[in-house]
C-alpha cells in the first residue's frame, strides 16, 4: 500500500477528464461554469497538498497505472516540480475563467457554452497529463487533446477572422505533433523503449556506443522543433497572434498563459529526464534552442511594438516571452532550467492577468480593441487599469514584481554560459522594446482622451456592462497578489524548483 | 490622417498616445498590410496588393516545396540507418515485446495480445485516445451545428427542398440493400465488438462497423427516419454514458492495481472494449450527420 498523497496526480487527472465528459451533458452554460471552477479549486487544492507532501519529505515517485510494473504498463511520474506547475495551472486556469466569465457569456452563443467547458475541463486533463507524463506516448496522446480542445478554445468566438485563425492553428499544431510523432516513432525503433527511465538508459547507451547515432539524433531534432512549433518557438510563431489576439478573454488568457506552457514542460521533461543535459549539448539541440529563443526575444517585442489592436500585442509579447523561456532551456544548465521555469510561472500569471485586464477594458469601453479606443478606460474601471498596469510592469522587469526576477536568474544563469555577452545584451535590449510597447499601452489607458472623442466611444458602451464585476476584480486582485507574490518571496519558490529538477 | 508632413516627434507622440491609425480588422488574416493614405487613390492600393499577393502566391509555392524536400531527404537518410524492419535482433525485440506475447492471456485473460496490450497494459493511452474521439465530435458540433452564426434562410431553404425531393423520390436500391445489409452489419459488428479478447477485432473496429451501419441506414432512408429512433437526446446519453464507463471502470483498475488491491476485474476488458466501441460508432455517426445537416 502506497501513501494516500500518491494517488493525488491521477486523481486530479480523473477529475478533470470525468468533469469534461458531465460538461457534455450539463446544456446550461453557468452550471458548467460553476463546476469548471469548482473543479479547477479542487485540483489546485489537491496539487498544493501534494506539493507540501513531496516537497517536505524530498522526494518524487513513479505511479503506474494500473497493476502492472514498469515498463510493461503506463506510469506517471510526479515530483515537487511537477506539483509545484500543476498547482499553478489549475489556479491560473480558474483565475482565467473567473476573470474572462463576463465577455465569455457575451462572445459564446448559449447553446455552445456547455461545450466550451468540454474542452477547458479536458484541456486541464491534458495540460496535467503532460506535467506527470513518464511515458514518452502518453505525452504524444495528450499533447493531441491539449491541441484540439485548444483549438477548438480559439474557435469558440465562431467569427469568420477567428475560423482562419483556428486553421492555422490547427494546421500548424498538427505539424508539430506530426513531427513528435516521426521523433517518436524513430526513437523507439532505436531503443524499443517507451517508458522514460528504460528509454532514458538506452539512449546514454546509444550516445556512448556511438550506434545509430544520425536517428538518434534526428529524432532529438524532429521532437523538439515539433514542440517549438506547439510552444511557438519564434520562427514558427506566425500562427500565435491571430489564434490569441482573435479569441475571447478566457481563451486568450487560458492559450498564452497554459497551453504554450504544458508543451514546453514535455520537452524540459525530455530534456532532463530522456536525453540528458550533456546529450542535449552535445548534438547542438541547446545552441538551436538559445539562438532562436534570442530571435525570438528581439522579434516578438519589434512584431508587438507594431501593433495597435490591444490583444494581438499582449499576443506578440507572448512570443518575446517565450523567447527567454527557450533561452533559459538553451543554456543547457540546471540554473538555466530553473530560471526558465522561473519565468514560466511569471508568464502564467501576468499574460493571462494582462489578457483579462484588456478584455474587462474593451467591454467598458464598448467592445473596441484598438489602443486609440481605449484611451482612459481605466477610469472606467480602476480595478482593470491596475491590473493591466502591474501585468505590464512586470513583463517589463521592475523590481518587487515577479518579471524582475526571472530575468535577474536567467541573467546569473547566462553568466556560465560561453554566450554571455551576447544574452546578457539580449536580455538588456529586449527589456528595452518590452518598455517601448508597455509604457505607451499603460500611458494610453491611462491618459483620459478629449471629450468629444469619448463621447463617440461612450455612445457603443451598454450600461449593464460598466457594472462592477466582481469576479472579475476577484480574479485580477489574486493575480497581482501572485505577481508580487513571485516578486517578493522569490526563494523558496526557486527552492521548490531546484529541488524538483534535481528530483526530474 | 496623412503620416506626410508631420515632424519625426509628432508621430512619436501620436503613438505614444496610441492615436496612429488602427489597421483594417478584416486585413489581420490576409497579411499585415500599411494603412491606407489619404492622399493616394484607391486602385494604387488594390494594384499593390494585387502585386504582393501575386509576389507572395509566386514564392510561397517555392519555398515550401523546398522545405519539404528538405524535409523528405533528411528522413529518407535517417530511415536508412535505423534497424531493418523485422530482424531478430532489432532493439524492439527486448523483454517488453516478449513480455506482452508470452504473459498477456495469463495476466490479462486476454488472448489476442493486441487487445490486452491496448486495453489492459497501456489502458490509459487508450483513454486518452477516446478521449480524443470525444473532444472531436464536440469541437465539430461546435463549429458546425446549425446556430445563427453560420446558418441562413438560403441554407435552410436548400436543406428542406432536399429533403422534399428526398421524400417523394426515395432511391429504392439503396434503399432495399441497406434493409437486407443493415441487420448483418450491425450484427457483424457487435460480434467484432464482443469477440475483440479472442480474435482481431474490439472496440476500435466494431465500433467504426457499428457506425458505418448508422450512415448507410441514415443515407437511405433519410436523417429523420434515423433521428427518430436516435434523438438528439439519446445519442448524446450514449456517447456520454459510454466515455463514463470507460472512464470509471478504468478509474478503479488503475487506482486499485497502483495501490496493490486486488480486485476481480474479468469483466473489465468487455465494458471496455464495448464503451470504446460505442464512443466511436458515435463519433463517427457523429461526423457524418454534423458535416451533412448541421444537427442531429
Amino acid at each position: 500500500m502506497r501513501p494516500l498523497y500518491e494517488n493525488l496526480p491521477f486523481i486530479c487527472m480523473f477529475i478533470a477528464i470525468v468533469c469534461g465528459v458531465l460538461s457534455a451533458v450539463i446544456r446550461d452554460g453557468q452550471k458548467a461554469y460553476r463546476l469548471a471552477l469548482t473543479m479547477t479549486a479542487a485540483i489546485a487544492v489537491l496539487s498544493a497538498i501534494l506539493l507540501y507532501c513531496l516537497y517536505t519529505e524530498n522526494v518524487s515517485f513513479v505511479y503506474s497505472m494500473g497493476r502492472f510494473a514498469a515498463p510493461y504498463g503506463n506510469a506517471i511520474k510526479a515530483g515537487p516540480l511537477q506539483a509545484l506547475m500543476a498547482t499553478a495551472f489549475a489556479i491560473v486556469m480558474g483565475l482565467s475563467l473567473l476573470g474572462g466569465g463576463q465577455s465569455l457569456f457575451h462572445d459564446i452563443l448559449p447553446e455552445k457554452q456547455g461545450l466550451y467547458f468540454v474542452m477547458t475541463d479536458l484541456l486541464l486533463a491534458g495540460l496535467l497529463a503532460l506535467v506527470y507524463t513518464n511515458d514518452m506516448f502518453t505525452g504524444y496522446v495528450f499533447i493531441e487533446i491539449t491541441t484540439i480542445a485548444a483549438c477548438a478554445l480559439v474557435m469558440a468566438k465562431d467569427t469568420g477572422p477567428n475560423l482562419i485563425a483556428t486553421i492555422r492553428y490547427l494546421f500548424m499544431s498538427l505539424l508539430g505533433s506530426g513531427l513528435f510523432l516521426i521523433g517518436l516513432t524513430l526513437l523507439n525503433s532505436i531503443t524499443g523503449y517507451l517508458l522514460m527511465e528504460p528509454l532514458a538508459k538506452a539512449v546514454a547507451i546509444l550516445a556512448e556506443l556511438g550506434q545509430y547515432h544520425r536517428p538518434l539524433i534526428v529524432s532529438i531534432g524532429l521532437m523538439v522543433v515539433g514542440l517549438g512549433i506547439k510552444g511557438a518557438m519564434f520562427p514558427f510563431h506566425l500562427w500565435l497572434p491571430d489564434a490569441h489576439g482573435g479569441a475571447t478573454t478566457s481563451s486568450s488568457a487560458i492559450l498564452s498563459g497554459l497551453v504554450l506552457k504544458g508543451y514546453i514542460m514535455l520537452l524540459i521533461t525530455l530534456m532532463t529526464r530522456v536525453f540528458g543535459l550533456e546529450l542535449t549539448r552535445e548534438v547542438g539541440v541547446s545552441n538551436i534552442l538559445l539562438t532562436l529563443g534570442l530571435l525570438g526575444m528581439i522579434f516578438g517585442s519589434l512584431a508587438a511594438m507594431r501593433e495597435y489592436h490591444v490583444k494581438r500585442m499582449l499576443a506578440n509579447s507572448s512570443v518575446a516571452q517565450i523567447g527567454y523561456i527557450f533561452m533559459g532551456l538553451g543554456l543547457g544548465t540546471e540554473a538555466g532550467i530553473a530560471a526558465a521555469c522561473f519565468h514560466i510561472l511569471v508568464h502564467a500569471t501576468c499574460k493571462p492577468l494582462l489578457f483579462i485586464c484588456a478584455g474587462r477594458l474593451s467591454t467598458v469601453s464598448g467592445h473596441h480593441r484598438s489602443l486609440k479606443n481605449l484611451r482612459g478606460s481605466a477610469y472606467r474601471d480602476v480595478a482593470a487599469g491596475v491590473g493591466f498596469t502591474v501585468g505590464a510592469l512586470s513583463m517589463i522587469g521592475i523590481p518587487l514584481l515577479g518579471g524582475f526576477v526571472s530575468k535577474l536568474y536567467l541573467s546569473e544563469a547566462a553568466l556560465d554560459s560561453p554566450f554571455m555577452a551576447v544574452v546578457l545584451l539580449t536580455i538588456a535590449a529586449s527589456t528595452v522594446l518590452n518598455a517601448l510597447y508597455y509604457v505607451p499601452a499603460i500611458l494610453a489607458i491611462w491618459v483620459r482622451p478629449p471629450w468629444e472623442e469619448a463621447r463617440i466611444i461612450l455612445l457603443d458602451v451598454k450600461p449593464e456592462e460598466t457594472r462592477f464585476d466582481r469576479l472579475f476584480f476577484f480574479a485580477a486582485a489574486v493575480f497581482i497578489c501572485l505577481i508580487f507574490l513571485l516578486g517578493i518571496v522569490y526563494h523558496p519558490i526557486l527552492n521548490i524548483i531546484r529541488v524538483g529538477i534535481q528530483l526530474m | 490622417m496623412s503620416d506626410r508632413g508631420k515632424s519625426g516627434w509628432k508621430r512619436f507622440a501620436e503613438w505614444v498616445n496610441g492615436d496612429s491609425v488602427a489597421r483594417d480588422p478584416t486585413t489581420q488574416y490576409v497579411m499585415n498590410r500599411r494603412p491606407v493614405r489619404a492622399h493616394a487613390p484607391q486602385e494604387f492600393h488594390e494594384e499593390r496588393e494585387r502585386l504582393r499577393l501575386k509576389k507572395f502566391l509566386g514564392l510561397y509555392p517555392l519555398a515550401a516545396s523546398f522545405l519539404c524536400l528538405t524535409l523528405i531527404t533528411i528522413l529518407f537518410v535517417t530511415v536508412l540507418c535505423i534497424p531493418p524492419f523485422g530482424q531478430p535482433g532489432n532493439p524492439t525485440n527486448n523483454e517488453v515485446s516478449r513480455h506482452y506475447l508470452e504473459y498477456t492471456e495469463q495476466e490479462t485473460g486476454a488472448t489476442n495480445a493486441v487487445t490486452g496490450m491496448i486495453l489492459s497494459y497501456r489502458g490509459f493511452d487508450t483513454l486518452g485516445e477516446s478521449c480524443v474521439l470525444f473532444l472531436a465530435v464536440s469541437s465539430v458540433m461546435m463549429l458546425l451545428q446549425r446556430d445563427r452564426n453560420n446558418t441562413d434562410q438560403r441554407t435552410l431553404h436548400r436543406l428542406r427542398r432536399e429533403d422534399a425531393i428526398e421524400r417523394t423520390h426515395p432511391d429504392n436500391i439503396l434503399r432495399k440493400s441497406a434493409k437486407l445489409l443493415s441487420p448483418f452489419i450491425l450484427l457483424f459488428a457487435l460480434y467484432v465488438l464482443f469477440n475483440g479478447e479472442t480474435s482481431p477485432g474490439g472496440g476500435f473496429s466494431g465500433g467504426a462497423i457499428l457506425g458505418g451501419g448508422l450512415i448507410l441506414y441514415s443515407a437511405a432512408y433519410g436523417p429523420e427516419q434515423l433521428s427518430r429512433l436516435l434523438s438528439r437526446s439519446l445519442y448524446d446519453g450514449v456517447r456520454i454514458m459510454g466515455l463514463m464507463a470507460y472512464a470509471l471502470t478504468y478509474g478503479i483498475f488503475i487506482f486499485a492495481g497502483a495501490n496493490g488491491i486486488t480486485v476481480e476485474m474479468e469483466w473489465m476488458m468487455t465494458v471496455i472494449d464495448l464503451a470504446v466501441g460505442l464512443v466511436v460508432a458515435c463519433t463517427i455517426y457523429g461526423f457524418y450527420t454534423m458535416f451533412q445537416r448541421g444537427k442531429l
